[in-house]
Order: C-alpha cells, then structure tokens, then sequence
C-alpha cells in the first residue's frame, strides 16, 4: 500500500526520458472504468490490460502508482483506497521487456466529496477599537471532517453594520461602539461570533525601525507604540503596516519590497522606503534607506574531472588518513561504479580507483569521520539484492569491500549517512535503517525510523549534532533524536540510534521535500531548517529551498524561500552562513543566508555567486544538471550528473565583477 | 581632428572590447608605463598622456597602443603627434578610465583613471514646492543644485535645517514632516552655498477620504493594473484639491510561506500584483486614512506549445531570419549566419514538419547579419560584414523563386564599414551604416539602387544598432542613445503625429534613453486593449564574455516606454527573464515574441496597461528553448529572432537553426 520514492522518482525520470511510446506503440493500456468514482473509505482493485492492435490482451505486468499518496493509496498491483475526497491521477505502467517498449497512462480517479457540514472561524476576535480593522479566518469542514480548503466564503454579514462592517474577504471594519454578530455563510451553513466595539483610546501612534539605513535582504524590525491621551501606552492597539516606496531605479522595476503585519520589512532593491504604521486615525512614519547587498564574489574553476560516458551522482570529499585529499563519486544508471577520485591538486584531479558492485545506480556515497570507512548505496540489482556496501577506503587507490549488507533493504538503498559507527540508510523509499558498523565486517541493524502517516514515503536523512533531519516528500522535514546533544534552545529528548525518538516534523503543501539541512545562524539568534524540494513537474527540474524558522521542535515556520526561477534544487549545504546549492539546470548557487530569513533570498541580492557546470563532451553536452556541492577546504566541489566532478573556488568578498 | 573618428568607441566596438576583455590578452610579463601615471584635469580642458611598452627588465619595447575608454560621452581621445600618445578632451567631470592596449604579440592591457574635476557650487534651490503646507503630512524636498559650470549636480551632498521643529522636521533623506500648524524657516546648504525657505503650515481641511479604482467588481488578474483614485474631503464634503495623498497596501497573498514581494503601488494611484491574494490599498492624508480590500487571482494565460518542425544548421551559426508567402502562394524562409562563409539560406517551409533549403547565396563576408524580404515578396536585402575586400554593404536578391535566388545588385557605396542590420519599407531600404548611421536606399529599381537620405544623431559619441519601421516612422535602436523615432513618410493610419518627413528629408520625432546603454532593438505598438502607444525597447549585452564554440550567458531586458506625444515617453515596465538576455522580438495583438538568447522563445501577454516586470506578473503564456543534440553548438539554446506567421511562430537560433513552433489551446480554464 506503501508507495516507494524511488518508484516515484525511477518514473519522473522515465517520464523526462521521452520513453513514450504511447501513440507509437501497437501497443496500449486499457482501464476499466476510466473514469472512477467513489467513496472515501472505499476500497477497490483497478483493472487494467496492455493489448495490442486488434485488441488481443497481452500478458505484460502492469504497475500502478498514486500521484496524491495521502488522498488515494494504490499499491503496485492496482489495489486502491480512497482516503480524501478530491481527484486523484492513478499511473499505470508497463516496463519495457524485450523490444516491447515501455508504455503509461494515467487515469483520473474521482472520490465523491461528502457532504457539507460546517464552516469555522480560525481567525476571530471578540473585541476591537473603534475605528480598526480585522481580518478573519474561516475554513469549510464535510461531514468526515475533511478541510475544503478548494471552497472560499464571501458571504460575510455583520448584524449591525453602523457598528461594524465586514467584506466578502472577511475583513472588519470597527464603525462605532457598540455590540454586532458577524457571520460567515456558505451554502446554508452559517458560523457567527459576537463582536464588541469599544471606544478606541489609541490618540498616537509612535513608529521606530531597528535601523535607519540597511542593505538588500536585512529584516528590520519595526515597533509601533499606541498611546492615549495622557502618553500611556496602549497595550492591546492592533497597528496595521505598509510602506511607500522609491527604490532606486524606478523604470519598470518591479516589486520592491514585502512588510508584514508583525512588522517585519525586507526589500529587494535599494532606495527609500516610508514605513507607515497606522490605528485608526493616528499614524506614524519612518523613512530608511536600503542600500545594496555587494555580497557578489567571483568564482574560479579550480579543476575538472570529466566522467563523460555515464551520469554522475553524489560526491563526498575527505582528507585521507595520509594527509592528502581524496573525493568519491556515484553513477546513475549506469554500471554500479563509484569513482574515487585523488583531488589533493584540484587542477590535475584524476581517478585512482573504481569500485564496481552490483547495481544500476550508486546513487550516494559517504566516508566516516575518520576517512577510513565509505558506504555506498545500491540500487538496481541484478539479483534485487541491493543494499550497501562497506569499503575500506583508508588507501582510496585500493579500495577494498569490507562488507555488503542488504539484510531487509532489497528494495534498494537510495540514501546513506555515516555518523559515530552507524549507518542512517533510506530503506526502500520507506523508512530509514540505523546500522551499527563499529565493526564494518559485520554490519547488524540496531533500529529503524518510520513514519506512521498514510503514503508515507522517506527520500534522505542527515545527521548534525545526534538530531537525525529526514526529508520525507509530502511528510516534510522530520527531526529525530539519536543521540542529540542537549542544548538550551533546542533540546533533546534522550534518544540513541538504538532508541530514535521523534522532535517535530515541518511540512509544506507541494509535498515535494527531498533534502534537509538545519543549521544555526552565526550572525542572527535563530535556528533554521533549510528544507529542499526536488521535482520535474514538466521534465525539467523544478523546486526550492525552505528555510524554517524554528524556535522550539514543535514550533517551525516557513518563514523564507530561495527560488531559483526556472531551475530546480537538488543537494545543499550549508556552513558559516553560506549556502551552497546544487540546483540542477541552474548550477551550483552560493548564498547569503546571514541575519534573519524572510520572503525570497533570490530576489535580495544574496547570491555570492553560480557557476554551471558543462561540457561539451560530457554525458550530456552543454548541460548542467548539478547534483551535489560540498564546501571542502578553501574549495567547493559540486557533482554534476552531465559532467562529472568540478572543483571552484570563490575570490575573496567585494571582488566581484558588476554585473 | 583626422584620428578622431578611428578612436571614438562605437557600440560594435564596445562589444567587441567586451569580449577582448573576456579573453584573456594578458601575457602580462611586459607592461605600459604611462606619463602621467594618473590623469587629473579641469573640465573643458585637454590634456596628453603618453604610453610606452617596457619588457619585464624595464627596457623599451617599440609595440603600438591602442586607447579605449567606455566614457565617451565625457572623454573625447584623439591620436597624439607623438608616437603612442593620446589627446584627451574632458567633456564631463567625474572619474572615468582609459584603457590601453599594446598590439601585435604578447598584447598587454592596463587602465589608467582620468579624474575630472567637478566646478564648485553656485546655486542650490527649492524646487516643485506646494502651493499650501498641510500639518500631519510629508513629502520629499526637491532641491536643485548648480555649479560653476552651469550643470546641475547631484551627487553633493545637500543638508536641510528646519527653524522651529515643532512645526515641521527634516530627516536625513530630505524629507519633511509637517508636525502642525505655524511658521518655520527650511535652510539647504551644499559646499558653501545656503538657500532658505520660509513656510506656513496650515491645519489639514481634509476630513475624510473618498477612494474608488477603476476595476469596480470585474475581477483583478496578476498584471492587472489597477488605478486607485482617492479624494480628500472637508467635513462638508468638498474637495481638498491639493491634499497629498500616499498610497500604500497590505499584502495577505494565499501562499504565504516564504514567498517573496508580492505587488507594488505607485504614487499615482496604480497598484499591480504578482501574486494571487487578498490586498488592500490604503489612501492617506495626515491621520485620515481609507482603504479598499480585494482579491487578485492568478492570470491564467499559459497554453501548450508544439514544436511543428524545425532546420537544424550544424556546421555553422544562424543569425537572423525572415518568412514570407512567395509569389507562388508557398511559405518561405531566409536565414542568415554568423562568423562564417558568408551564407544566406533560404528555406520551404510550407510544411512546418519538413522544413527543408531549397536554394543558398554565398556573398564575400563572414557574417550575413539581417535579412529581410521586400511586402510583396519579390526582393529580399542581406547585410555583408567581414568582407574580405572591406567591401561590405547589401546584397539586393531577387527571391521571386526562391529555389532560384539571382543577385540582382551589390550596394557599398559609403557602406564599406559594414552593414549590420536593415529594413525594407515601401521600396527603400534603410541600412545601418557603420554602426553609425542609416541610410535611406532608393530601391525602386532592384537593380541600380541610390542613397537619398541619411539619419545620423549629433549627440557625443553616438552609435546606432538597428531600425524598424512601422506606418511611415523609423525606430531606430542607439545603445546609449535608445530609441529614436524618425518620420520618414508617416501616413494617416500612424499611431502618433508625423512631422512631414521623407525618406529624402527624414525628421526626428522623439527620443527615449535609459541608464543601461544596451538599446539594441526598438518595436513600436498601440495596445489593442488600452489603446495606449507603446515602444518596446530591448537590450543586447553580454558582460560575462562570448564563447563562439559553447553555451553563452546574456543580460538584458524589454523596456516597455509610454508615449502620451513624442514629447512624453517614460519607461512604465519591463520584461526581463532572470539569467537570460533579450535579443530580438515582435508584437502583434497585444502578445510579445521575443527571443532571449539562453532563455529561448518568450511568448508573453501583454494585454491591458503595463506596470512593473511582467515577468513576475504571471503574464509568460508560454516558452521554448530550442535545443539539438546535432546543432553547430549542442544543447545551448541562443535564440536570435521569433517571427509570428500564419498563426505560427517561427525562430531563428544562433546554435541550430530555424524552428517552427505553435501555440495550442489554453488548457487551463483561466480567466482570460
């Protein structure tokens, strides 16, 4: 019932391949009944056939996928449950055997909203000022108790609208003293609450800002006081902000900055912003200027080491037990090598030994702290036996198989991390296996982490500081202890990898969360989880990086992106401040994530710098597809699945060349 | 004055220097030594610098240098009697740079700074002040300050006092706040020189705020403009005419997780969102405050797009195209090429699946830039650059079969610099001369063509990219110079006024420039929705180099320019596609297509007023990067030129060829 991500992922990328053969082939899948409805809780198996031309059934194997997981549940084999009421898309698929190509369909699945039965007020309020305004909230609820959040409410009434009034958006405006119901309608279901308005006491409003003159991407912070008439201050005045701007180059610019109603500013260009902040009648304002961020910064390659007959995965860098500098690389789809690479001078990389397993692809590669134990990942068996493999590699020019451990992990290993003797491996797209391999001989499972929300799927996991950051697609971020090292913002909770004990989870709507990286901010009092999306919604990457803000685990807000336009995240790391990106057709990105996080990076004026990655005779000419980066010393590698292994190195600040 | 014309820095040389500097001349073990070794002069003055090649052991080398400078509208450099010196003439004060170049082997490249000297401060003025002071509102000072030169200044530095700050006070940034009611004195004071102001604050008569926009219930889409219109009133209801009014808003977008800025609002009332959300726009004057919630929603004007067919050109660049219907009724195409044989294809393309060529002219050049084909079809013109006499100029090809092209007639006179772009209008063919200038053609005869107009700008330094013509005006596209519009014989159906110009006596009309200098392209047209005249105005540049054998990077953008008369442009919006950069584009009921070098084919709307960047408006309806594995640059989209035709859209991309593409129906149900 369980979908794997890796069968996602190992489809997306059929998809983006042009393997359609749909409407070429002879061939073609036929559903029965195309299109289906029904019931949330209803439970069927979908039928369906490959047939040839004349319409002869063939006994090809079919597999089916759920694109909505959470909303409809279909195992490989057809068998559906339907969970939430909505529209669902079902693939069906039939891998190529032989000369028969692969073909696909998808078809919809319809589950019958239930009826309606109540609509609620999330945001309310029972008193306001004279003069104020105040925007609600509602959400529409069915019968089984499913959010419709695809319905919105416009019928909003105030009883008494010389009072207060409200609008189809469901914004009050307090009128004058006195007592009304408001009410929010939909579809004969009506929710109310009572409303007070008192005479508003508020006769000035002081505005003061953090600072007076900042740069591109800093948050100031704003602080409206509402006195009475006698200069004491107002405690609970609400103050609305927003602000007037004359950015610096006014032709056609566009959006220049953002506020919001906690008194957060940030703005993208430079020039002079007026921060107006407001209750009822009295107003305040203040003026600052916004100056650019210069963070640019030139890059250099620094050395190449081009792979140019089959795609590159993961890399991971490390200083050898001999001093020298050594990088490991994977291989998508390919033959099961990992390359390893001496990098110790950048400009004359060069491989020094591959190892070769049984696999399709050996999607990611890890070494120990110690730089003496490397695991990699397995996928694609020949004999379904996938798992991982230990290697010796503490002489990387003769690599040595310690170990293979495929104990409950056939379904294939996708994603490792090696952290104080034990192995964090993805296991099947599900779960993640915690391994001890104190004695890389003779690997044996401690634990396991699994979810227990439906559909679950697992892509990644990271471990800083004992916390373990899972990336689990529609399920989000999710902090595990294992063996968490107790700190006062950010505790622990006594767990081990024997005894993994979950923190909190952070989610958002595209469920598309691949990576995850949390890291402290060095110049700002916050603890953020940068989480990265990965996705080929039209065969191209797509994505971005969400920074939560996290001021306890069960406290995370999604607070900041870096959006790429155009391109889509892969791996990241973070450190000292600075981001660096893999973002596929986009390159490697280095990143001013320094201060408090707040609405687009990209637009900022954070970028240090980009580079893509290409050749003109890689695996794919001409094209980046960065994979992974990795900040190693005074460099930054980054994998590239076109062209192999880069290695950069970035000017020091305020060098750059204006762009 | 004979050097003076050698040394001046066109635009073609401005790329070119670019992409000097981008190749790495640098075989820095010798070096120039200049005298001075720093350039400080008075404006208007002239001064001479020397430059000498020594080797690595200090000795003299006898190298030629060559002098550049991007300041051209400040530094005017002509030749020195003396062997490698330079005259400089300063024509702007500020600080500028001088570059050398030494050639033949082993070329070094150093930069010299020059400092103009800025005159001192002679005046300083208020300026724009209102008629009446209105407590609890404020507004920027405009101050104007003139030196001993007569220019005004504005990088001084200007300090604002107010005499009584209980009246009214004076921030950093010069703007003043109108506390109450009362007398105050405002001084301003730059280097030495003070003005004062003495103003009377009056109580604000405004009591309420009345706001209306002109959308009513119709529904707001993203890149809608929306135009905010608020009245100050007394408390008997009339009008405050000269209340300031600020517009400001509140964003509560429905994706609120970290999403970026959302809309933007002008002083003027006009508000424009990006994202879809619930907004209200505030209208304030002193403490009284209205405000107008609403709801925008996405635009919804994305369709699919089809790559009908396509010509791959694999062994050599492609540079501009044209398509048209031939004599026979058939669809045809041209396409030029790029540092290369001299070839112009020409192509069947009335089956966009089997884009085929049908006949090839090879001229003497290395680059057959532009091309085009007369309205009726009959006569095409393609531009030489690179010839290997030095003979450049067009070629006038008769392509009334196309699978037969015949030169009809070669045209160099006065056009041997080169020619890099034309346009064919009513049997004249406009033709950029040098980088320069363009000529006006007489092609009435294809086979004995004759100049019978020039249209060449007086302003310093001045270079000339292309024109395009459109109802008997000219819009040429000047780099620094932007966009100049030209009568040359407009007719009734004009969009604006002519000035009774000809192609024999051509008449400015208007111009429009902006910071950048990248004005490479101009497309002139008048919203079918709004009936506004509009000039797209598009760049070319490319700061991070240009690699002719792989994938290039290029900046730039569309700037969309508003004519209230010719006399009244200004630059309302643009278009520009991050990490890409704007080559050529048409519009054409109200959609813009427009290559973009990297970023490919852009197929965007532009219906309605224009406000902001477009491209974060939702307005993008479709894009294409066209891309080969088997092109003369592999999988490196660097699209030159789209051409809509026939409900198609063809392109032509510098790194493979000529594409056909076509837009299907919108799948999205949207509300456009």
């Amino acid at each position: 019932m369980k979908k794997s991500v890796l069968a996602l992922l190992g489809v997306i990328l059929l998809s983006g391949a042009q393997l359609y053969a749909q409407g070429t082939s002879e061939l073609k899948i036929v559903v029965e009944p195309d299109p289906l409805n029904i019931n949330v809780g209803d439970e069927i198996q979908i039928n369906a056939k490959v047939v040839d031309a004349g319409g002869v059934v063939q006994p090809d194997t079919l597999l089916f996928f759920s694109r909505s997981p959470r909303s409809l549940s279909v195992t490989r084999q057809g068998y559906a449950k339907a969970l939430k009421p909505g529209t669902s898309n079902v693939m069906v698929f039939k891998p190529a055997q032989g000369e028969s190509p692969s073909i696909r369909t998808t078809i919809e699945v319809m589950v019958t909203y239930p009826k309606l039965e109540r609509v609620v007020f999330t945001e309310s309020t029972s008193a306001m000022y004279e003069g104020t305004s105040f925007l609600t909230s509602t959400e529409i609820y069915d019968e089984l108790d499913f959010l419709r959040d695809d319905l919105e409410i416009t019928d909003y009434r105030s009883s008494k609208p010389d009072v207060a009034q409200i609008n189809r958006y469901g914004k009050i405006s307090a009128k004058k003293p006195g007592k009304t119901t408001i009410s929010a309608t939909y579809e004969g279901i009506t929710s109310y609450f009572e409303l007070k308005i008192e005479e508003n006491p508020v006769r000035s409003v002081e505005l003061s800002v953090d600072k007076e003159k900042a740069r591109t991407g800093d948050v100031l912070h704003l602080t409206a006081i509402a006195k009475d008439r006698r200069d004491r201050e107002v405690e609970n005045a609400p103050i609305e902000y927003s602000f007037t701007s004359v950015p610096d180059d006014h032709l056609g610019q566009g959006a220049s900055a953002q506020i919001e109603q906690d008194g957060r500013f940030v703005a993208n260009h430079a020039g002079l912003y007026t921060i107006i902040a407001r209750n009822a009648g009295s107003v305040d304002e203040v003026t600052i200027r916004i100056e650019p961020r210069n963070v640019g910064r030139n890059i250099s390659v620094a050395g190449f080491g081009a792979v140019s007959d089959v795609f590159t995965s993961d890399l991971w860098v490390w200083e050898g037990v001999d001093g020298r500098d050594y990088a490991v690389t994977g291989t998508w789809s390919a033959k099961g090598d990992a390359l390893f690479w001496d990098v110790t001078d950048p400009a004359n990389m060069h491989t020094i030994d591959t190892v070769t397993v049984d696999a399709r692809t050996v999607n990611d590669v890890k070494v120990s702290e110690d730089g003496r134990i490397a695991v990699i990942s397995r996928e694609g068996a020949s004999n379904r036996k996938n798992g991982l493999v230990i290697l010796d590699v503490s002489d990387p020019s003769d690599v040595k198989i310690l170990s293979r451990f495929d104990d409950g992990l056939s379904g294939g290993v996708h994603n490792v991390f090696i952290d104080k003797g034990y192995v964090y491996a993805i296991n099947n797209g599900r779960k993640y296996d915690i391994i001890n391999i104190k004695d890389p001989s003779n690997p044996f499972r401690v634990s396991e982490f699994e979810l227990d929300t439906p559909g679950h799927s697992v892509h990644d996991v990271w471990v800083v500081d004992g916390i373990a950051y899972s990336s689990n697609w529609t399920d989000g971020v999710v902090a595990v202890d294992v063996g968490g090292n107790a700190t006062p913002d950010m505790p622990g909770a006594g767990g081990s990898p024997e005894n993994p004990v979950k923190l909190g989870s952070y989610t958002y709507p595209s469920g598309w969360n691949h990576a995850a990286f949390p890291f402290k901010s060095k110049s700002a009092d916050k603890f953020y989880i940068a989480a990265g999306d990965e996705a080929f919604p039209n065969g191209e990457a797509a994505g971005y990086i969400h920074f939560f803000d996290l001021s306890s685990w069960e406290d995370g807000n999604e607070v900041a992106r870096y959006e790429v336009p155009e391109a889509g995240t892969h791996n990241i790391w973070i450190q000292d401040d600075i981001m660096y990106v893999a973002y596929y057709q986009g390159g490697l990105r280095i990143v001013d994530v320094s201060g408090e996080l707040m609405g687009n990076l990209y637009d900022q004026g954070r970028e240090i710098a980009r580079y893509l990655p290409k050749a003109s005779d890689g695996k794919i000419p001409n094209s980046p597809q960065a994979w992974g980066p990795q900040p190693y010393k005074d460099l930054i590698f980054v994998s590239d699945m076109n062209s192999g292994l880069w290695a950069l190195k970035l000017s020091p600040p305020n060098t750059a060349s204006a762009e | 004055m004979k050097h003076l014309s050698t040394f001046k820095i066109t635009a073609a040389c401005a790329l070119m220097l670019t992409l000097i500097l981008g190749s790495n001349l640098h075989a820095q073990e010798k070096k120039i030594v200049f005298e001075p070794s720093e350039v400080n002069m008075e404006l208007n003055a002239t001064a001479t610098l020397k430059a000498k090649v020594v080797a690595a052991d200090g000795s003299a080398l006898s190298d030629t240098v060559r002098f550049f400078s991007r300041a051209r509208r400040a530094l005017q450099l002509e030749l020195g009697e003396e062997f490698n010196s330079l005259s400089i003439k300063s024509l702007s004060p500020g600080e500028f740079m001088i570059t050398a170049m030494s050639i033949g082997d082993n070329p070094v490249r150093m930069n010299i700074p020059v400092n103009v000297a800025y005159p001192p401060v002679t005046a300083v003025s208020f300026a724009n002040m209102p008629d009446n002071y209105y407590s609890e509102t404020s507004f920027p000072l405009e101050l104007v300050v003139t030196d001993a030169s007569g220019a005004i200044r504005e990088n001084v530095d200007i300090t604002v006092s107010s005499s009584d700050t209980k009246v009214a006070t004076v921030n950093i940034f010069n703007e003043v706040k109108l506390l109450k009611s009362g007398k105050t004195t405002l001084t301003a004071k730059a280097e030495d020189v003070s003005v004062t102001l003495r103003i009377d604050v009056k109580n604000n008569p405004t009591d309420v705020i009345a706001l209306s926009d002109n959308y009513g219930d119709k529904t707001i889409r993203t890149g809608d403009v929306v135009r905010f219109q608020a009245e100050a009133q007394t408390s008997r209801g009339s009008k405050v005419e000269d209340a300031p009014i600020t517009y400001s808003f509140i964003a509560s977008p429905d994706d609120d997780l970290g999403q970026g800025a959302s809309a933007m609002i002008e002083q003027d009332g006009r508000f424009v969102a990006n994202v879809p959300g619930k907004y209200t726009v505030l209208a304030r004057s002193g403490n009284n405050v209205a405000e107008h919630s609403f709801r925008v929603t996405y635009r919804n004007v994305q369709r699919p797009l089809e790559v009908l067919g396509r010509g791959i050109v694999p062994d050599v660049k492609t540079s501009d195209l044209w398509v048209w219907e031939g004599v026979d009724g058939r669809d045809y195409a041209v396409t030029g090429t790029w540092g290369a044989r001299g070839e112009a294809f020409f192509w069947d393309v009335t089956d966009p699946s089997n884009i085929h060529t049908i006949d090839t002219v090879q001229v003497d050049a290395r680059t057959v830039n532009d091309v085009k084909v007369s309205e009726d079809g009959r006569i095409a013109v393609i531009t030489r650059e690179g010839a290997s006499n030095r003979k450049n100029g067009i070629i006038i090809l008769d392509v009334s079969d196309p699978s037969d092209v015949k030169i009809l007639s070669e045209y160099t006179d006065g056009l041997t610099g080169g020619v890099h772009n034309t346009f064919i209008y009513k049997d004249h063919v406009y033709a950029v001369n040098n980088g320069r200038k363009y000529d006006i053609i007489n092609i009435e005869d294809p086979t004995n063509p004759h100049t019978v107009g020039v249209f060449e700008l007086n302003t310093p330094g001045h270079s000339i990219h292309d024109v395009w013509i459109q109802d008997g005006i000219a819009y040429s596209s000047n780099w620094g110079d932007g966009i100049v519009a030209v009568d040359i014989g407009s007719n009734t159906s004009a969009d604006m006024p002519g000035a009774g110009g000809s192609p024999e006596n051509p008449v400015q009309l208007g111009s429009y420039k902006y910071p950048s200098g990248w004005n490479h392209a101009a497309f002139p047209f008048k919203s079918k929705s709004t009936g506004d005249f509009y000039v797209a105005a598009g760049d070319e540049a490319f700061p991070y180099g240009l690699n002719f054998e792989g994938p290039n990077r290029a900046a730039g953008w569309v700037h969309f320019i508003k004519f209230d008369g010719w006399d009244k442009p200004s630059e309302v919006a643009r278009y520009q596609v991050p990490e890409a950069g704007s080559h050529n584009y048409w519009i054409e009921d109200d959609v813009l297509y427009a290559a973009f070098y990297n970023g490919g084919l852009r197929i965007v709307d532009l219906s309605g007023e224009l406000m902001g960047d477009l491209y974060q408006q939702g307005r993008e309806i479709a894009m294409f990067l066209p891309a080969a594995k088997n092109a003369a640059i592999p999988n490196a989209p660097f699209t030159w030129g789209p051409q809509p035709y026939k409900g198609m859209i063809f392109l032509s991309d510098w790194s493979s060829g000529i594409w056909c593409v076509k837009l299907g129906e919108s799948n999205s149900g949207g509300t456009n």
